[in-house]
Protein backbone atom coordinates (compact mmCIF):
# COMPACT_ATOMS: atom_id res chain seq x y z
CA UNK A 1 0.00 0.00 0.00
CA UNK A 2 0.89 3.58 -0.03
CA UNK A 3 1.14 6.09 2.64
CA UNK A 4 1.30 9.93 2.07
CA UNK A 5 4.31 12.09 3.02
CA UNK A 6 3.50 15.74 3.13
CA UNK A 7 6.23 16.80 1.22
CA UNK A 8 6.63 17.26 -1.82
CA UNK A 9 10.20 16.09 -2.84
CA UNK A 10 11.56 19.15 -4.50
CA UNK A 11 10.40 22.32 -3.08
CA UNK A 12 7.90 24.65 -5.64
CA UNK A 13 7.14 28.28 -4.99
CA UNK A 14 6.19 29.76 -8.16
CA UNK A 15 5.05 33.87 -7.79
CA UNK A 16 3.04 34.87 -10.67
CA UNK A 17 0.27 33.26 -12.91
CA UNK A 18 1.03 32.09 -16.47
CA UNK A 19 -1.52 30.40 -17.92
CA UNK A 20 0.54 30.14 -20.90
CA UNK A 21 3.17 27.88 -19.37
CA UNK A 22 0.22 25.77 -17.80
CA UNK A 23 -0.60 25.18 -21.09
CA UNK A 24 2.10 23.28 -21.94
CA UNK A 25 3.68 22.34 -18.92
CA UNK A 26 -0.14 19.92 -18.41
CA UNK A 27 1.57 17.77 -20.50
CA UNK A 28 3.60 16.20 -18.23
CA UNK A 29 0.67 15.62 -16.19
CA UNK A 30 -1.49 13.19 -18.29
CA UNK A 31 -0.03 13.68 -21.63
CA UNK A 32 1.85 10.68 -23.82
CA UNK A 33 5.47 11.31 -21.66
CA UNK A 34 3.77 11.99 -18.51
CA UNK A 35 3.77 11.08 -14.81
CA UNK A 36 0.59 9.51 -14.24
CA UNK A 37 1.88 6.82 -17.44
CA UNK A 38 5.13 6.78 -16.40
CA UNK A 39 4.14 5.84 -13.03
CA UNK A 40 1.04 3.19 -13.99
CA UNK A 41 3.75 1.41 -16.59
CA UNK A 42 6.34 0.76 -13.91
CA UNK A 43 3.99 0.18 -11.29
CA UNK A 44 1.99 -2.41 -13.77
CA UNK A 45 4.94 -4.26 -14.93
CA UNK A 46 6.45 -4.83 -11.90
CA UNK A 47 3.94 -7.33 -10.95
CA UNK A 48 4.94 -9.97 -13.54
CA UNK A 49 8.86 -8.65 -13.25
CA UNK A 50 10.68 -12.11 -11.59
CA UNK A 51 13.91 -10.71 -10.52
CA UNK A 52 13.52 -9.09 -7.75
CA UNK A 53 15.81 -6.50 -8.03
CA UNK A 54 14.56 -5.50 -11.47
CA UNK A 55 10.90 -5.65 -9.63
CA UNK A 56 12.56 -3.48 -6.79
CA UNK A 57 13.69 -0.63 -9.23
CA UNK A 58 10.01 -1.04 -11.19
CA UNK A 59 8.29 -0.73 -7.73
CA UNK A 60 10.64 2.44 -6.54
CA UNK A 61 11.08 4.14 -9.79
CA UNK A 62 6.97 4.01 -10.00
CA UNK A 63 6.53 5.40 -6.55
CA UNK A 64 9.02 8.35 -7.22
CA UNK A 65 6.84 8.99 -10.34
CA UNK A 66 4.34 9.12 -8.58
CA UNK A 67 5.92 12.28 -6.32
CA UNK A 68 6.50 13.78 -10.03
CA UNK A 69 2.60 13.48 -10.42
CA UNK A 70 1.93 15.97 -7.60
CA UNK A 71 5.21 17.98 -8.58
CA UNK A 72 3.55 18.33 -11.89
CA UNK A 73 0.13 19.27 -10.52
CA UNK A 74 1.51 21.69 -8.21
CA UNK A 75 3.65 23.44 -10.93
CA UNK A 76 0.17 23.42 -12.99
CA UNK A 77 -2.14 24.46 -10.11
CA UNK A 78 0.23 27.24 -8.84
CA UNK A 79 0.47 28.81 -12.66
CA UNK A 80 -3.20 29.15 -12.70
CA UNK A 81 -4.22 30.09 -9.35
CA UNK A 82 -5.09 33.77 -8.91
CA UNK A 83 -5.10 33.71 -13.15
CA UNK A 84 -7.32 37.36 -13.85
CA UNK A 85 -10.04 37.03 -17.26
CA UNK A 86 -7.68 38.62 -19.28
CA UNK A 87 -4.53 36.45 -18.82
CA UNK A 88 -6.48 33.60 -19.78
CA UNK A 89 -7.34 35.18 -22.39
CA UNK A 90 -4.36 36.74 -23.60
CA UNK A 91 -2.94 32.84 -22.99
CA UNK A 92 -5.11 31.47 -25.14
CA UNK A 93 -6.43 29.41 -22.36
CA UNK A 94 -9.84 29.64 -22.67
CA UNK A 95 -9.91 26.15 -24.13
CA UNK A 96 -9.16 24.31 -21.19
CA UNK A 97 -10.52 26.87 -18.96
CA UNK A 98 -14.29 26.68 -20.15
CA UNK A 99 -14.64 22.36 -19.09
CA UNK A 100 -11.86 22.80 -16.07
CA UNK A 101 -11.26 26.51 -14.67
CA UNK A 102 -8.51 26.41 -12.96
CA UNK A 103 -8.73 23.07 -11.89
CA UNK A 104 -5.89 20.24 -13.09
CA UNK A 105 -6.96 17.64 -15.53
CA UNK A 106 -4.76 14.95 -16.80
CA UNK A 107 -4.49 15.39 -20.44
CA UNK A 108 -1.61 16.29 -23.35
CA UNK A 109 -0.52 19.86 -24.28
CA UNK A 110 -3.12 18.99 -27.55
CA UNK A 111 -6.57 18.67 -24.78
CA UNK A 112 -6.36 14.90 -25.30
CA UNK A 113 -7.13 13.75 -22.71
CA UNK A 114 -5.28 10.78 -20.45
CA UNK A 115 -4.55 6.95 -22.14
CA UNK A 116 -3.27 4.15 -21.08
CA UNK A 117 -3.08 3.45 -24.45
CA UNK A 118 0.38 6.22 -24.41
CA UNK A 119 1.83 2.77 -22.27
CA UNK A 120 2.52 -0.91 -22.96
CA UNK A 121 2.84 -3.89 -20.78
CA UNK A 122 3.99 -6.55 -22.72
CA UNK A 123 4.57 -9.24 -19.74
CA UNK A 124 8.51 -10.10 -21.39
CA UNK A 125 10.99 -8.47 -19.32
CA UNK A 126 13.18 -7.32 -21.99
CA UNK A 127 10.41 -5.27 -23.99
CA UNK A 128 9.27 -4.15 -20.74
CA UNK A 129 12.61 -2.10 -19.61
CA UNK A 130 13.44 -1.37 -23.04
CA UNK A 131 10.67 0.55 -23.00
CA UNK A 132 10.82 2.05 -19.71
CA UNK A 133 14.67 3.14 -20.90
CA UNK A 134 12.69 4.59 -24.02
CA UNK A 135 9.87 6.12 -21.65
CA UNK A 136 12.48 8.20 -19.31
CA UNK A 137 14.13 9.45 -22.93
CA UNK A 138 10.78 10.89 -23.88
CA UNK A 139 9.99 12.00 -20.73
CA UNK A 140 13.26 13.96 -20.87
CA UNK A 141 13.13 15.61 -23.98
CA UNK A 142 9.73 17.11 -23.37
CA UNK A 143 11.36 18.21 -20.05
CA UNK A 144 14.13 19.75 -22.53
CA UNK A 145 11.28 21.38 -24.51
CA UNK A 146 9.52 23.01 -21.87
CA UNK A 147 12.80 24.51 -20.89
CA UNK A 148 13.44 25.73 -24.22
CA UNK A 149 10.26 27.70 -23.80
CA UNK A 150 9.67 28.33 -19.96
CA UNK A 151 11.05 32.03 -18.85
CA UNK A 152 10.16 32.02 -15.35
CA UNK A 153 12.44 30.85 -12.88
CA UNK A 154 10.45 29.68 -10.05
CA UNK A 155 8.90 27.36 -12.96
CA UNK A 156 12.88 26.62 -14.90
CA UNK A 157 13.96 25.28 -11.36
CA UNK A 158 11.77 22.23 -10.25
CA UNK A 159 11.24 21.36 -14.09
CA UNK A 160 15.49 20.90 -14.26
CA UNK A 161 14.97 18.55 -11.76
CA UNK A 162 12.52 16.21 -12.81
CA UNK A 163 14.62 16.54 -16.25
CA UNK A 164 17.55 15.24 -13.89
CA UNK A 165 15.79 12.33 -12.44
CA UNK A 166 15.13 11.15 -15.85
CA UNK A 167 18.47 10.70 -16.58
CA UNK A 168 18.97 8.58 -13.17
CA UNK A 169 16.25 6.22 -13.68
CA UNK A 170 17.25 6.04 -17.57
CA UNK A 171 20.71 4.81 -15.85
CA UNK A 172 18.46 2.84 -13.49
CA UNK A 173 17.01 0.61 -15.66
CA UNK A 174 19.97 -0.12 -18.27
CA UNK A 175 21.59 -1.61 -15.01
CA UNK A 176 18.12 -3.73 -14.72
CA UNK A 177 18.54 -4.82 -18.71
CA UNK A 178 21.75 -6.30 -17.52
CA UNK A 179 20.49 -8.00 -14.67
CA UNK A 180 17.91 -9.44 -16.67
CA UNK A 181 20.47 -10.19 -19.44
CA UNK A 182 23.07 -11.74 -17.01
CA UNK A 183 19.96 -14.33 -15.92
CA UNK A 184 19.44 -15.65 -19.67
CA UNK A 185 20.49 -17.82 -22.24
CA UNK A 186 23.77 -15.36 -22.99
CA UNK A 187 24.44 -17.05 -26.31
CA UNK A 188 20.42 -15.97 -27.19
CA UNK A 189 18.80 -13.54 -25.21
CA UNK A 190 15.32 -13.99 -26.53
CA UNK A 191 15.33 -17.78 -26.69
CA UNK A 192 12.45 -17.43 -23.65
CA UNK A 193 10.58 -14.97 -22.04
CA UNK A 194 11.51 -15.29 -18.57
CA UNK A 195 7.94 -14.04 -16.99
CA UNK A 196 6.31 -16.77 -19.18
CA UNK A 197 7.93 -19.85 -19.78
CA UNK A 198 9.30 -21.67 -17.09
CA UNK A 199 12.50 -23.50 -17.80
CA UNK B 1 14.68 26.68 12.80
CA UNK B 2 12.13 27.86 10.93
CA UNK B 3 9.12 25.45 9.03
CA UNK B 4 10.62 26.42 5.95
CA UNK B 5 14.43 25.60 6.83
CA UNK B 6 13.53 22.12 8.58
CA UNK B 7 11.03 21.35 5.70
CA UNK B 8 14.44 22.12 2.99
CA UNK B 9 16.37 19.69 5.56
CA UNK B 10 14.19 16.52 5.54
CA UNK B 11 13.80 17.23 1.55
CA UNK B 12 17.23 17.29 1.17
CA UNK B 13 18.03 14.18 3.35
CA UNK B 14 14.72 12.45 1.65
CA UNK B 15 16.35 12.97 -1.52
CA UNK B 16 19.44 11.20 -0.68
CA UNK B 17 17.32 8.27 0.57
CA UNK B 18 15.69 8.16 -2.71
CA UNK B 19 18.24 8.37 -4.34
CA UNK B 20 20.21 6.04 -2.85
CA UNK B 21 17.50 3.17 -2.64
CA UNK B 22 17.27 3.36 -6.37
CA UNK B 23 20.72 2.59 -6.14
CA UNK B 24 21.03 0.10 -4.07
CA UNK B 25 17.62 -2.02 -6.14
CA UNK B 26 20.85 -2.45 -8.74
CA UNK B 27 24.01 -2.45 -6.15
CA UNK B 28 22.58 -4.51 -2.88
CA UNK B 29 26.03 -5.63 -2.33
CA UNK B 30 27.59 -1.70 -2.53
CA UNK B 31 29.06 -1.48 1.24
CA UNK B 32 29.38 2.47 0.89
CA UNK B 33 26.36 3.03 -0.13
CA UNK B 34 24.89 0.57 2.52
CA UNK B 35 26.68 3.10 4.99
CA UNK B 36 25.63 6.04 3.88
CA UNK B 37 22.49 5.43 3.62
CA UNK B 38 22.28 4.05 7.06
CA UNK B 39 23.88 7.47 8.00
CA UNK B 40 21.29 9.72 6.25
CA UNK B 41 18.38 7.23 7.27
CA UNK B 42 19.21 8.26 11.06
CA UNK B 43 19.25 11.62 10.36
CA UNK B 44 15.77 11.96 8.19
CA UNK B 45 14.37 10.30 11.28
CA UNK B 46 15.61 12.88 13.67
CA UNK B 47 14.09 15.57 11.25
CA UNK B 48 11.10 14.18 10.76
CA UNK B 49 10.63 14.13 13.99
CA UNK B 50 11.58 17.48 15.51
CA UNK B 51 9.27 18.66 11.94
CA UNK B 52 6.23 16.88 13.94
CA UNK B 53 6.86 18.16 17.46
CA UNK B 54 7.11 21.26 16.37
CA UNK B 55 5.20 21.99 13.13
CA UNK B 56 2.70 19.17 12.71
CA UNK B 57 2.23 15.21 11.43
CA UNK B 58 4.06 14.70 8.11
CA UNK B 59 2.01 11.17 8.03
CA UNK B 60 -1.64 10.95 9.11
CA UNK B 61 -0.66 8.09 11.40
CA UNK B 62 1.82 10.27 12.95
CA UNK B 63 -1.32 12.61 14.33
CA UNK B 64 -1.03 13.69 17.65
CA UNK B 65 -4.88 14.02 18.84
CA UNK B 66 -4.53 15.92 22.02
CA UNK B 67 -4.76 18.93 20.02
CA UNK B 68 -7.58 17.29 17.88
CA UNK B 69 -7.28 16.48 14.13
CA UNK B 70 -4.49 18.31 12.89
CA UNK B 71 -3.98 16.53 10.22
CA UNK B 72 -5.45 18.81 7.66
CA UNK B 73 -4.83 22.07 9.69
CA UNK B 74 -0.89 22.96 8.11
CA UNK B 75 -1.26 23.97 4.60
CA UNK B 76 -0.87 21.26 1.72
CA UNK B 77 2.16 20.76 -0.21
CA UNK B 78 0.95 22.28 -3.10
CA UNK B 79 0.05 25.30 -1.82
CA UNK B 80 2.55 28.13 -1.63
CA UNK B 81 3.92 26.86 1.76
CA UNK B 82 6.21 24.01 -0.11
Amino acid sequence: MWMYERRLEYPIKIKNPNPALAKFIISQYGGPHGELGASLRYLSQRCSMPYRQVAGILNDIGTEELGHLEMVCTIVHQLTRNMTMEQIKEAGFQEYFVDHTAGVYPQAASGMPFSASTFAVTGDAIADIQEDMAAEQKARLTYDNILRMADDPDVIDPIRFLREREIVHYQRFGEGLRIIQDNLDKKNFYAFNPEFDRR
Amino acid sequence: MSREQLMRQIQQAGFALVDLNLFLDSHPQNQMALDYFTDVQKQYTQLQAEYEMMYGPLMAFDTNTEQGWTWIQAPWPWELEA
